[in-house]
């Protein structure tokens, strides 16, 4: 596999990986932050397949990103086989919503870590027991696997209705 | 002053219709603004603020160009960059050329009328790219490649070009003279964007998009100074300063910074081109003009099939190639504005060119668009012809 890039003066700038089925994939970085998505085939045709918003692209690239877990590296393999770390969104609804950390009990109740607050543009980093929760809040929560389970059983039941 | 509120309310409402009128049509909106200038006329043209902002609005246009201006792509394969781009220019120079010395123009006439024949739109022709979901093709590549091959030709013909006219009837001294200043010019912003793209990314890079709005602007516009104090047009300054500019990081964010008000000053500059289109003059110049539009879509195609193919396309591609070499506009528009002020009037420069420019910046973009379509049914002709 190899990676060409090329510049498109005026448009952006131009990936395109060799594929092993004698294809192409060509990405397009428009200068705009779109990104477009083309194949081109073993006759040299060129097929576009997708066309994505900045945010859309950037979240593809999240995605494909996660898959990437370097096998040489024993240690990390088996913590991420071990261990889980979620983004939690904390509904209105949620039980979770005007408690504080103190209140909610969660390391008790679940076992489950709650090591950063996300709210807005701030985010609070190992928060202390006083810290209050609120709709909107985005918490990041770690633990064994079975416990970030019991974490989300517990705080997000599954909307109903 | 609120007789200019409510004139620039119209003007502006004018072009938002005309770009609203490109979506429907399919078509870039050049010619489209060209053609409000002309339906506009009495109520742009001459208006000293709008030929004012229009000229801001090239200048941020040219300096855009400059920014993307890069070698570092066409450095890998010079050789197949300038050969595509020297058959483009075999077959579109001498063309302006020769019909100009036909016309019994000066040499210094005929040789504007090479620039404009030469030189394709850029902007018209990124824009369609992207438009008609092109991006990707490998073709487009080969496209590009011409486009910044023809920039680097028309800044040294620009320089060429003033010499000769500031220095002519003084013999060889008086055209060294005529172009010793610009060159000084041109060192020097090469200098710039060779050693000192850092301290100058620096001062730029103030933190508040504000305060490097401004300092952009005050850059842009000094460089543009500079250039006309080197005997060389405002137009011609800002490429060079967009060329300084994309040589640092800053790159991305002066585009962002300059993107709004080029969107609205550049419609401004085609508007204020359309208004100043004599229509009364025009059937003087009506068979030089067909002539000559004819001539020049012809040499267009074929140079860029030719490029095409030398430069390893199929045949297909590279016939979509030469229907998106086509397109004319900033720079045809540029290189008549100072051809203006330095040929004769009877020799209708000015008003040839306005016919040429907005008829290829109409038909170009048609013809890029249904490429595909007239490459196939050209072929399938040939074919029954053969057989039959």
């Amino acid at each position: 596999m190899s990676t060409r890039e090329t510049d498109l003066p005026g448009i952006g700038t131009k990936h395109t990986i060799d594929l092993a089925s004698d294809e192409e994939l060509v990405v397009v970085a428009h200068r705009s932050g779109q990104w477009e998505l083309a194949r081109t085939d073993a006759g040299g045709d060129t097929t576009t397949l997708l066309h994505l918003q900045a945010e859309e692209g950037a979240e593809l690239g999240r995605i494909l990103s996660r898959g990437e877990v370097p096998e040489s590296d024993p240690h990390r393999q088996l913590l991420l086989d071990e261990f889980s770390l979620e983004w939690v969104p904390v509904g209105g609804g949620s039980s979770l919503a005007g408690a504080t950390l103190r209140e909610a009990d969660i390391r008790a109740r679940t076992g489950a870590s709650v090591i950063a607050v996300l709210r807005g543009r701030e985010s609070i980093l190992n928060p202390p027991p006083e810290t209050s929760f609120a709709g909107g809040d985005t918490l990041v929560v770690m633990g064994h696997r079975d416990q970030v389970e019991r974490f989300l059983e517990t705080f997000c039941p599954p909307e109903t209705g | 002053m609120d007789g200019h509120l409510f004139q620039f309310a119209i003007l502006f409402g004018v072009l938002g219709l005309a770009a609203v009128a490109s979506i429907w049509l399919r078509l870039p909106v050049v010619p489209l603004y060209i053609l409000a200038g002309i339906a506009l006329g009495g109520l742009v043209a001459g208006d000293e603020i709008v030929e004012f902002l229009g000229s801001l609005g090239v200048a941020f246009l040219l300096f855009t160009l400059g920014l993307d201006f890069s070698l570092h792509t066409q450095a890998r394969d010079p050789a197949r960059f300038a050969r595509s781009g020297a058959i483009d220019w075999l077959f579109n120079f001498p063309t302006g050329l020769l019909v100009g010395l036909a016309l019994g123009w000066t040499w210094t006439e005929a040789l504007f009328l090479a620039g404009i024949t030469y030189m394709s739109s850029s902007a018209v022709v990124s824009k369609c790219l992207v438009d008609f979901g092109r991006a990707a093709h490998p073709e487009t590549e080969t496209i590009l490649n011409i486009m910044v091959f023809e920039d680097l030709v028309i800044a040294v013909y620009l320089l060429l070009l003033n010499s000769l006219v500031l220095g002519s009837g003084s013999g060889l001294w008086g055209y060294v003279g005529g172009l010793a200043p610009a060159a000084l010019f041109v060192a020097v912003l090469i200098a710039l964007a060779w050693r000192f793209s850092g301290p100058l990314g620096r001062l730029l890079s103030t933190r508040s998009d504000e305060s490097f709005g401004l300092l952009l602007f005050s850059f842009v516009l000094l460089v543009a100074s500079a250039a006309i104090a080197a005997g060389l047009s405002a137009e011609v300054g800002a490429f060079f300063a967009g060329i300084v500019i994309g040589a640092t990081d800053l790159k991305r964010r002066a585009a962002r910074a300059l993107d709004p008000f080029l969107m609205l000053f550049a419609a401004l500059f085609f508007v204020s081109f359309g208004a100043g289109i004599d229509l009364g003059a025009m059937g003087a110049v009506a068979l030089p003009a067909v002539g000559l539009v004819l001539l020049g879509i012809a040499a267009k195609i074929a140079g860029g099939f030719l490029a095409g193919l030398s430069s390893g396309h199929a045949p297909a591609p590279s016939a979509t190639i030469g229907f998106s070499l086509v397109p004319k506009g900033e720079f045809s528009i540029v290189i008549a504005a100072l051809a203006g002020s330095v040929a004769r009037p009877e020799s209708g420069i000015e008003t040839l060119t306005a016919v040429y420019v907005l008829s290829l910046s109409i038909v170009g973009p048609v013809l890029m668009r249904e490429s595909p379509r007239i490459w196939a049914q050209g072929r399938s002709l040939v074919r029954r012809r053969t057989r039959g």
